[in-house]
């Protein structure tokens, strides 16, 4: 696969994209891609990418039901939005949001830009393969803030549309939250039927606030994605405690790897990453997360649940890492994986890195096919063995759904993962 | 034997134990009742020396100061603590848990440790005192235990390593009526002039199998009210509003 | 049963530390081909012996030392150490146990292990490995009469050429990956089992290790076979004297489990771990490699790794049989600044295959322990199982517990199971065995004794209590 550069300037980011084709696409001798041959699917999946540079400025409409406030991307560039709060102020003291073009109106690449150094540590950013890539091509994303409660979710719409066959996007994001109490509810709406890559990075900085982030992949869409997510969860007056709940809907993309990495950096903070999937025809997604906890009296949840079948791959790779500070941590993991049939596969590394003795860290792993006993005890109680399996695929899913504390957001969810049962068979 | 002088207890802010008097002399049964929340397990606790807690006042044993005596030395010395919840150990078998804290006491008072073989005949001989089954020596400590035999366990150690002042905390609650009997007369064949207890009970039905020579009332951290044992069919029957 | 703090006293430093001043035959130094025909010489080798060697030479070369491992360790020179050392009084090879130098016998008696024929009462037949080479093996007769081949390797390559040529790196390739290519090259002595169709086993066969000699690395190689419908229950126990310098321990451990056919083996590893600084110990770099390659049979590894400054290693199963059945029990205890990375890994190629994997992590002081695992169920394994439990303790609070299992299931009909728990001495448990007259040590040490349990008692009774008196001392002094 090459990446045909030749409509494009690369001038200022030239050493990004030269580190770029120096290391490649990352493959399964990479540890942390062990599972998932990028290098190798994307080859076998495309001849030539090319840069998308094109930018939609016709309006999406929000469709979603219920009252909210709502950002809308087209292939990952911000076209309208609404933040005007209820009670009329849309001012710097409760929101901000800036649209990125290039890397000059990005906080954090604009600093990688002027500086020398391979790494930006101080930013917990590792510029590694995928982000070089990024940084090479980026050209489009959002930043934004959030200073107050939010009476209502903020929804952000992500279309793709028709134009994007062999096309690779990149684009960054950014949000950061504090003093706040928001739910953020994030759908990809992919109309684009056609093969592209997507290569997004996204900073969340969470800070003495709550929050509660579901990501959906509203409908099918034959996309290869892979987003890279540093989520800092910090307290710059001590011990207030954040939280971060954040869901994982990926059912749809053809491809998907997301790669969280989420700092516990503030006292008693506490994150939870759920994650609940139907993969059928082919599909690969991974899960990877890195929970780094290194403040003291910290909870983290981990809860990823899989059906696969029709030669899907489902792959979870967690580690847990508790640093010598981090006493009293409380983190737990589990991932489960429903294969129904025997072209599916699913793989697991559930990863423990302890340094401090006062700890409750544990990880439990499964996979396995439906209990039958399961099936055949409702099939006594007069249901069908279809009914039968799907009620039980219900019940495996529905561990993750049922935590989800908003009934309008638990609705959305439930019927989308309604459709995607229905589909089956 | 055991003397309390003023004693107070705290865990961080939270003061629990406030200004308690109490003396118990060799051959006596106290028991001390009191409504959920009083400290009557705080008190057992401090008695035997547990972590968490900051602790003033006097607290003496056979007129030593308890306070600068570490757990183990105390049950050395002769206390023991049948515990509210017994604790699961899994791996360790019950057997040798019964061993090695047998010998830690007797090595302690410059007794002979007891060989593997006349120790299981000891354990075996009190075991079936109590009722329960040669088979449980075997198993893990206290894991798969219900909560009778769990308590009936912790009878069997206090029998075995034959403490001057025996605690025993709510040791009847989760017991039927059977168990409780058991236990019962279990503490009356061990009691003898030179040992003491102090039972510590939310209910008035352990008080009928074992008659205690003084009853106290411990409410909010301090003992409101002392009798003899009329004083627990009194309270069976008007409760601990009174004393609040 | 639990250690009494006096006899924990006796025992507190490395009781094995002594070292033996025997007079020593050794190769030239560093790692070259004239070091490996120097070998193949003094053993007496045939030339297709030599030829295996230095093929795995040849492949050594175009080979790197794998970093990716967790504890790192500074760089080995291999050109100074020496690949090859002797008692002199080996030379002309003792016929039998009357020829031992007398002072070896005394090693072994120190060590507590039963040479001499007299001490049948245990029941176990030895083969022990002093440096290089293989010492003595007893209970030859008895075993003989069963059909039974127990020996020292280099003794199978002469006598039994047909079963070493046919077997030997058949688990373990020559070339698989760096240390156990290097194993190849190079290997000197070690134990050989052969069990005949349908013949169980009547003893524990025990092989007794020991490094004696300064700068020399150790690399022995085991190949046991138990063929169709036969047991054996195999133990290992390792000892080294306490040295300044680090010494490499580099073995390969075949095992070949044919129809119906059932291999037990037990490792207890005592090697020197280095002081309380870190200064010193062996390098235990080893590959074991079980293959269920029959129907029915079993390959159950047990492993109780309290010493070594560095243990790497992973004892696995390759589940090639129908209803083959894998099993890895393990404990590995560091303490100081001894570092583990060791686990298993179990792949099912058979139908309905199963594993059972138990780890018990413990790590005190400065040190850092690693599960590392892989359970691989491939598309043609159906009905396929495993069962993984992995738990560490951790004491204290400057050492690391880690849990790295690779999990992998391709097929619909198996299951996979694996839980891992990582955690401190619950403190409520101590406070009940304070409470019961014990001390600090005492309750660590009968807690931690039960929290190894489920491995423990996997191990055969003379094996069982000297690795709980083991798991008690190695824990010596890290209760804060």
């Amino acid at each position: 696969m090459k990446i045909n550069t030749s409509k494009i300037n690369l001038n200022k980011v030239k050493r990004f994209y030269n580190s770029f084709l120096e290391n490649g696409l990352p493959n399964r001798k990479k540890e942390d891609w062990k599972f998932t041959d990028l290098e190798k699917i994307l080859n076998s999946n495309f001849d030539e990418l090319e840069p998308l540079r094109e930018k939609e400025n016709y309006k999406m409409e929000a469709f979603l039901k219920f009252d909210h406030y709502y950002l809308i991307s087209i292939n990952g560039e911000l076209v309208n939005y609404n933040l005007k709060l209820s009670d009329g102020s849309q001012d710097k003291k409760s929101t901000n949001l800036t649209k990125i073009s290039s890397l000059n109106d990005h906080p954090i690449y604009s600093k990688i830009l002027k500086s020398d150094d391979k790494k930006v540590s101080s930013d917990n950013i590792n510029i590694d393969e995928m982000l070089s890539m990024n940084l090479a091509f980026t050209d489009r994303g959002y930043s934004f803030q959030i200073f107050k409660d939010l009476d209502k979710p903020l929804v952000i719409y992500n279309f793709f549309d028709e134009k994007l066959e062999n096309k690779l996007i990149s684009n960054s994001n950014l949000i950061s939250i504090s003093n706040s109490k928001v739910k953020i509810i994030e759908l990809n709406i992919d109309k684009s039927k056609s093969n592209y890559f997507k290569n997004t990075f996204q900073k969340f900085q969470i800070n003495e606030s709550e929050v509660d982030y579901y990501f959906v992949n509203y409908n099918k869409s034959n996309g290869f994605n892979y987003t890279k997510n540093i989520i800092e969860i910090n307290d710059s007056k001590s011990k207030f405690g954040s939280k971060l709940k954040y869901f994982i809907f990926g059912s749809g993309s053809k491809f998907r790897k997301d790669d969280y990495e989420i700092f516990l950096d503030g006292e008693n903070s506490f994150a939870k990453i759920n994650s609940a999937a139907i993969l059928k025809k082919s599909q690969h997604h991974e899960i990877k997360t890195k929970m780094s906890h290194s403040e003291p009296n910290c909870e983290s949840y981990q809860k990823i649940k899989n059906i696969l079948l029709n030669d899907s791959k489902g792959i979870f790779q967690g580690k847990v890492l508790v640093s010598d500070r981090a006493q009293k941590t409380n983190a737990y993991q589990l991932s489960k994986g429903l294969i129904l049939d025997d072209e599916s596969e699913f793989s697991t590394k559930p990863e423990l890195e302890i340094y401090a003795d006062d700890v409750k860290c544990s990880h439990g792993s499964t996979s396995g096919n439906i209990d039958k006993d399961a099936v055949f005890y409702l099939m006594t109680r007069g249901l069908s063995k279809k009914e039968a399996t799907k009620f039980i695929i219900k019940g495996f899913l529905n561990d993750v759904v049922s935590e989800i504390a908003d009934h309008q957001v638990r609705e959305l969810i439930e019927n989308h993962l309604e459709e995607n049962i229905k589909n089956e068979n | 034997m055991l003397k309390l002088k003023e004693l107070k207890a705290s865990i961080g802010e939270k003061s629990i134990i406030k200004g308690l008097n109490l003396e118990i002399n060799p051959g006596e049964v106290h028991a001390i009742m009191g409504p959920n929340g009083s400290g009557k397990s705080t008190l057992a606790n401090v008695l035997s020396g547990k972590d968490g807690y900051t602790v003033s006042g006097s607290l003496k044993f056979e007129d030593e100061n308890l306070q600068e005596i570490s757990i183990e030395e105390r049950a050395r010395k002769g206390i023991f603590l049948a515990f509210q919840y017994p604790l699961e150990i899994p791996g360790v078998n019950t057997s040798n848990f019964l061993k090695t804290s047998l010998n830690s006491i007797r090595k302690a008072n410059g007794k002979k440790e007891l060989d593997t073989i006349s120790l299981i005949k000891l354990i075996k001989e009190k075991a079936s005192e109590l009722n329960i089954d040669e088979k449980f020596l075997s198993r893990q400590l206290n894991v798969g235990f219900s909560g009778g035999e769990k308590k009936k366990n912790e009878i069997l150690q206090m029998k075995l390593l034959e403490p001057k002042l025996s605690i025993l905390d709510e040791t009847d609650s989760g017991l039927d009526i059977d168990a409780l009997r058991i236990v019962a007369d279990g503490v009356n064949s061990f009691k003898n002039k030179n040992n003491s207890f102090l039972i510590i009970t939310h209910y008035q039905r352990l008080l009928d199998y074992i008659k205690p020579d003084f009853i106290h009332v411990l409410s909010d951290g301090k003992i409101v009210k002392t009798g003899c044992s009329d004083l627990a069919k009194e309270l069976e029957k008007t409760g601990y509003k009174n004393f609040n | 049963m639990t250690m009494k703090p006096k006899e924990i006293d006796k025992l507190k430093d490395y009781k094995y530390g002594f070292t033996t001043d025997i007079e020593n035959i050794k190769s030239p130094k560093g790692l070259n081909e004239e070091t490996i025909r120097y070998i193949s010489k003094i053993k007496n080798e045939p030339n297709w012996m030599l030829n295996w060697r230095l093929k795995a030479f040849n492949r050594l070369k175009s080979l790197k030392e794998p970093n990716w491992q967790k504890p790192k360790y500074p760089k080995i020179n291999y050109q100074e150490l020496y690949y090859y050392s002797a008692p002199k009084s080996f030379k002309d090879k003792p016929k039998s146990i009357d020829d031992v130098d007398p002072k070896l016998i005394e090693t072994y008696k120190k060590l507590g292990i039963p040479l001499e024929e007299q001490k049948r009462l245990s029941g176990v037949a030895v083969d022990a490995v002093f440096d290089s080479v293989s010492v003595a093996t007893t209970f030859k007769g008895e075993l003989e009469k069963l059909g039974i081949v127990f020996c020292s390797i280099s003794e199978a390559i002469q006598k039994h050429p047909e079963l070493v040529k046919k077997y030997l790196g058949t688990v373990i390739p020559i070339t698989d990956h760096y240390f156990a290519t290097l194993n190849s090259a190079v290997f000197t002595d070690g134990s050989f089992v052969y069990i005949p169709p349908n013949v169980k086993c009547p003893m524990e066969l025990s092989t007794y290790f020991r490094i004696n000699a300064s700068d020399t690395g150790q690399f022995e190689r085991t190949l046991i076979i138990a063929d169709k419908g036969s047991y054996v229950s195999y133990l290992e126990g390792c000892t080294a004297p306490m040295r300044d310098e680090n010494q490499l321990h580099a073995a390969n451990v075949e095992l070949i489990a044919l129809d119906d056919a059932e291999i037990k083996y037990s490792t207890v590893q005592n090697w020197y771990p280095g002081d309380e600084k870190g200064v010193g110990g062996i390098y235990n770099f080893v590959t074991k490699r079980g293959a269920c390659r029959g129907k029915n049979s079993k390959i159950s590894w047990t492993q109780v790794e309290t010493g070594s400054a560095i243990t790497w290693k992973y004892p696995s199963c390759i589940l090639q049989g129908d209803n083959s059945v894998g099993e890895f029990y393990s404990i590995a205890i560091t303490n100081n600044h001894q570092k583990a990375d060791t686990g298993t890994k179990m792949i099912h190629l058979g139908k309905n295959t199963k594993s059972k994997i138990i780890s018990k992590g413990i790590s005190a002081g400065k040190a850092d322990n690693t599960y590392r695992g892989l359970v691989d169920i491939s598309k043609r394994a159906k009905n396929s199982r495993n069962y993984t439990q992995c738990d560490s303790l951790l004491m204290g609070n400057k050492c690391g517990a880690h849990t790295i299992p690779y999990i992998k299931n391709k097929n619909s009909s198996s299951t996979i199971e694996h839980e891992a728990t990582t955690s401190k001495i619950n403190e409520e448990q101590l406070y009940y065995c304070n409470q019961r007259g014990m001390d600090q040590e005492e309750a660590v040490s009968l807690i931690v004794n039960g929290f190894c349990k489920e491995v423990l008692q996997q191990l055969p009774m003379e094996f069982a209590v000297e690795a709980q008196k083991l798991v008690s001392i190695s824990l010596e002094g890290s209760v804060g």
